[in-house]
């Protein structure tokens, strides 16, 4: 008979029944992860845990899963993906009851392809039953983020543009020097699917498009897109809301440093207030 | 299939199950269907190429325990091996070289060149290849290889070494004399519980918790996102991508170690805390040693090795070290890499007299691991910026970021996960000093399961994202 596997199993049930107790017992509410995969699934999991309606849910890319949570107005949900797609959002909202009141999507980069097993994770009948069950389960509870969140809580991040932001902003226009591919419209199908199934079920959904350092904002890749989206979501059929406002500062080019991006988050606002969105 | 998915965790119970309740005669057969299962779960046009390279080794190792003419057997069938290795790793290569070879649209030659690598090519033509050579040469493989009672025994044999799912698609590398020998009937009682159970769990922990989470930090060297970090950033971040390869190899080879110790198999240890290393040929006993003791064995010895003078066996070490380079793949980093090791080989034997190298004083050891470390971490640039553009452009923002301000708290998830690595390494460093007074170090005593139970417990709390390992991209 083997000598070290009971020990090891007893020591692993004993640690993880601990820490089952602990998370009970303090109940953090973290929403923070060092890596924005993992960040992106915490979205995802606490969005479809959480039960209640949701008056607006945002979907789209990193640069709107990077403005600071507390920016949105209260029970806001963002479901954007930093490297992913608004699809894997949406279709998690499309998989979740109750529907939201309302569904904004940041159109700046609307063609990744969605992340099935994201979507499954969150949103499957077996891993909520288990998150339910079992706390230490939930990716939001993983040592390192509560780690990483009570981190952030002593010690706010001030960001700011780095120093040799010229040579970032010069690669990221190399970038949008590019008009998009030939596939993009095809990849923009699902997206367009389950905007209009939105549609038909009485949920408003409203597009918008995050604003990024003016070298970039009329170059072939943003001027190509926004082409592509007047065919396939016209601004006479589909709602459009403007971030007004110039001089943003971003901290590469595309993704606004904190302050900028809580006054895009409070503009965004009130245009779908005013926009009966 | 990934040995972190749920689908291989119910395919090893499934396989576990049957091999232990089959009659010791129809174990190998067992096996060998399972690895091919297992290898075509994926991709099941890939499983003819395996056949067909096991085929070659059946009759060409026959023939050369059995043939007129061995040498000649042997230096065929090792060649139809490399020339497999060669095309597959390098028909690409030879795509963009010469892209009039791709102008035509479609065509046979089209068709060939962009035939992507085959996973697991580059260990089982290995794997090949020693049995060759290990028949040619008087030993317990080629007695193994001439005693199999026929044929047919010969080639099941043949085909679970060259398949064997734990060690299929990155290793270790097993000899054939290694393996051989091993090949036979089986009992659940024979099981080495604690062996394995110590090997699996070290070796998810290395590779779940380490690894996988360490990839979202070093993720950031890629081109272009590396110009935003600090000086100090980039050097945590290859610090970082250090300990990972490091977590995820030696964690690759501990699984397949563990899972071979389930099924009765001992494959050979694969690394032996390799950043302990005091001098560069230390690192090439420690780091994947199946593949650096097979180069030496199978290419570095037959060259000459040390025996021809200081030039001959200069060159000797940058072919080998150059050829182990390129062995990774199709890319001139992988040459430029393996001539860097080269380098340090040959800068170490020039200078190998000095007091330097002779002191056995506790600072010039550790400046020793520390210079090992440096060169070696360098080298790994290379491994994660296959464009030489991309590693040079990084090497420069290295020395020119010093004046952007340093993200602490990515220093900070960096150093917490590289931790652990160290630790690993510390820990054979005691029982390294324990033993020399005739002790047991605390961590291989009373504390061992209470270790193991922490790192279980971390891998089901802490996993990072699944990646693939990097390995498999050889």
């Amino acid at each position: 008979m083997p000598n070290l596997l009971p020990r090891i199993f007893v020591t692993a049930l004993i640690v993880l029944g601990v820490y089952e107790a602990v998370l009970r017992i303090a109940a953090p509410n973290v929403n923070s992860s060092p890596d924005q995969y993992t960040a992106n699934a915490i979205r995802l999991e606490s969005y479809v845990d959480g039960g209640a309606r949701a008056p607006a849910v945002i979907v789209g890319s990193s640069l709107s899963a990077r403005i600071p949570p507390d920016a949105w107005p209260q029970g806001w949900r963002v479901l954007s993906q930093a490297d992913g797609s608004a699809l894997t959002g949406l279709s998690v909202v499309a998989a979740t009851h109750p529907l939201p009141a309302r569904v904004l999507i940041e159109a700046n980069f609307l063609d990744s392809g969605a992340n099935p097993s994201d979507i499954e994770n969150a949103t499957g009948a077996v891993p909520r039953r288990l998150r339910a069950a079992l706390w230490l389960t939930r990716r939001a509870f993983r040592p390192m983020n509560i780690i990483v969140w009570a981190l952030r809580r002593l010690n706010p991040s001030d960001e700011a543009a780095p120093a040799n932001f010229p040579k970032i902003l010069k690669l990221q226009q190399n970038g949008f020097a590019k008009a998009p591919d030939a596939g993009t419209r095809s990849r923009l199908l699902p997206v367009k699917a389950l905007v209009d199934q939105f549609r038909q079920e009485g949920v408003p959904v409203a597009f918008f498009e995050m604003p990024v350092d003016a070298s970039l904002g009329n170059m072939p890749f943003a001027s190509g897109r926004r082409a592509l989206y007047e065919t396939l979501f016209p601004k006479s059929t589909y709602c459009w809301l403007p971030i007004a406002g110039t001089n943003w500062r971003t901290v590469d080019g595309i993704h606004l440093l904190a302050r900028d991006g809580r006054k895009a988050a409070g503009t965004l606002a009130a245009a779908a207030c005013e926009g009966g969105v | 299939m990934l040995f972190t998915s749920s689908a291989f965790f119910a395919f090893l119970a499934a396989v576990f199950a049957i091999y232990y309740l089959l009659p010791g005669r129809w174990q190998s057969c067992w096996l060998i269907t399972a690895s091919l299962f297992f290898y075509a779960f994926d991709n099941p046009r890939l499983l003819a190429l395996l056949l067909a390279v096991a085929a070659v080794d059946v009759v060409f190792s026959r023939q050369v325990v059995r043939g007129r003419n061995p040498r000649a057997w042997a230096a065929a069938g090792v060649a139809i091996n490399l020339g497999v290795l060669a095309f597959f790793k390098y028909n690409r290569l030879l795509g963009i070289t010469f892209p009039s070879l791709l102008s035509a649209q479609s065509g046979p030659v089209h068709t060939l060149l962009l035939l992507p690598l085959p996973i697991g090519i580059s260990f089982y033509t290995f794997h090949g290849i020693s049995l060759l050579l290990d028949t040619f040469r008087p030993g317990p493989a080629r007695d193994d290889v001439s005693s199999a009672r026929g044929f047919g025994e010969h080639a099941k044999n043949t085909l679970l070494y060259v398949s064997f799912f734990p060690q299929l698609i990155a290793g270790p590398i097993v000899k054939a004399h290694q393996f051989y020998p091993q090949i036979g009937a089986k009992r659940f009682g024979d099981i080495d519980w604690d062996k394995a159970a110590s090997a699996l769990i070290v070796g998810y922990f290395l590779k779940v918790v380490i690894a996988d989470n360490l990839s979202q930090q070093t993720f950031w060297i890629a081109y272009p996102y590396f110009q935003g970090y600090s000086s100090l950033n980039l050097v945590v971040f290859l610090i970082g991508y250090s300990a990972q390869i490091f977590a995820d190899f030696a964690g690759y080879s501990l699984i397949a170690i563990g899972l071979a110790r389930l099924f009765g198999y001992q494959l050979p240890i694969n690394f032996n805390f390799p950043y302990i290393a005091e001098t560069f040929s230390e690192f090439w006993t420690r780091w994947h040693i199946s593949l650096s003791s097979w180069l030496r064995e199978y290419l570095y010895y037959p060259l000459g090795g040390n025996r021809k003078g200081t030039a001959r066996t200069t060159l000797n070490l940058m072919t080998v070290m150059t050829l182990g380079g390129l062995w990774h793949g199709a890319a001139w980093s992988y040459a430029i890499w393996g001539f860097w090791h080269g380098a340090a080989l040959v800068g170490e034997r020039a200078t190998r007299g000095t007091r330097f190298y002779a002191s056995r004083h506790w600072a010039i050891r550790a400046v020793r691991m520390a210079l090992v470390f440096a060169v070696v971490t360098a080298g790994w640039l290379l491994f994660k910026l296959p464009h030489v553009s991309d590693a040079a452009a990084f090497a420069v923002a290295l020395y020119s970021n010093t004046g952007l301000r340093t993200a602490r708290s990515t220093v900070f998830i960096v150093a917490i996960y590289v931790l652990p690595v160290a630790l690993y390494h510390a820990h054979y460093l005691m029982r390294r000093r324990a033993q020399a007074r005739g002790a047991v170090a605390v961590l291989d005593g009373a504390a061992k399961p209470v270790v193991l139970g922490l790192l279980l417990s971390a891998i089901a709390l802490n996993p990072g994202p699944p990646q693939s390992f990097i390995y498999f991209q050889f």
